[in-house]
């Protein structure tokens, strides 16, 4: 079975039709998901800073260990 | 015997001295209290968070690395060799862009010249190409 350019080409925006609306989904997700990141941590600022430093920390004491 | 010290004055019974315990407790938590709130007005911590988040919390994630005693260590060298790797990046991707060009108009004006020479040039009886 022959696939000319025309048919890949219309396949091709197929699926760009289908894939695009997940993708604009994904990225309003993010968008939103990021936002309500900025904001806990604006409403908390010690604990997060507590809790940054708590894990670098423990990442550094992780790293400076000799395995 | 009379309980008094050396100048006439009785010395302080329990309750005072536990009063006065309490009193310099309070001094203290006080004191702490007023320092803590000058060191978070001078680093002003909230400003910071409100205008980066991402920023600070990076900042402080990095202190505790360097405090948890990460400075001297595999990951932090591997980290700066790939933050090296990166930064130079750019400037090898241009340096290898305009050596590509340099080749390919290199290759392209020698091609035309060959062009142009086997046009100008005549056709030879010696040629051993050429029909019979």
């Amino acid at each position: 079975m022959e696939t000319s350019p025309q048919q890949l080409s219309e396949r091709a925006r197929e699926m760009q039709a289908r894939i695009a609306p997940q993708l604009e989904e994904a990225r309003e997700n993010l968008i939103d998901l990021n936002q309500r990141a900025i904001a806990f941590i604006k409403e908390r600022p010690g604990t997060c800073l507590l809790g940054a430093l708590a894990f670098g920390f423990i990442v550094g004491k992780l790293a400076s260990r000799r395995w | 015997m009379d309980a008094t010290n050396g100048n006439g004055a009785s010395p302080p019974g329990i309750g005072q001295r536990v009063d006065q315990v309490g009193r310099d407790a309070q001094t203290l938590i006080d004191d702490a209290r007023t320092a803590v709130n000058e060191i978070q007005g001078r680093l002003d911590l909230r400003g910071r968070v409100d205008r980066n988040p991402y920023g600070t919390l990076l900042a402080a994630a990095g202190i505790g690395y360097l405090l948890g005693g990460g400075l001297f260590s595999p990951l932090t060298a591997r980290v700066l060799r790939l933050g090296v790797k990166l930064a130079a990046l750019p400037f090898v991707k241009d340096e290898l862009l305009a050596m590509a060009h340099g080749a390919v108009d290199g290759f392209v004006s020698s091609a035309r010249e060959r062009e142009v020479q086997a046009r100008a040039a005549p056709p030879s009886s010696s040629d051993p190409h050429r029909a019979v």
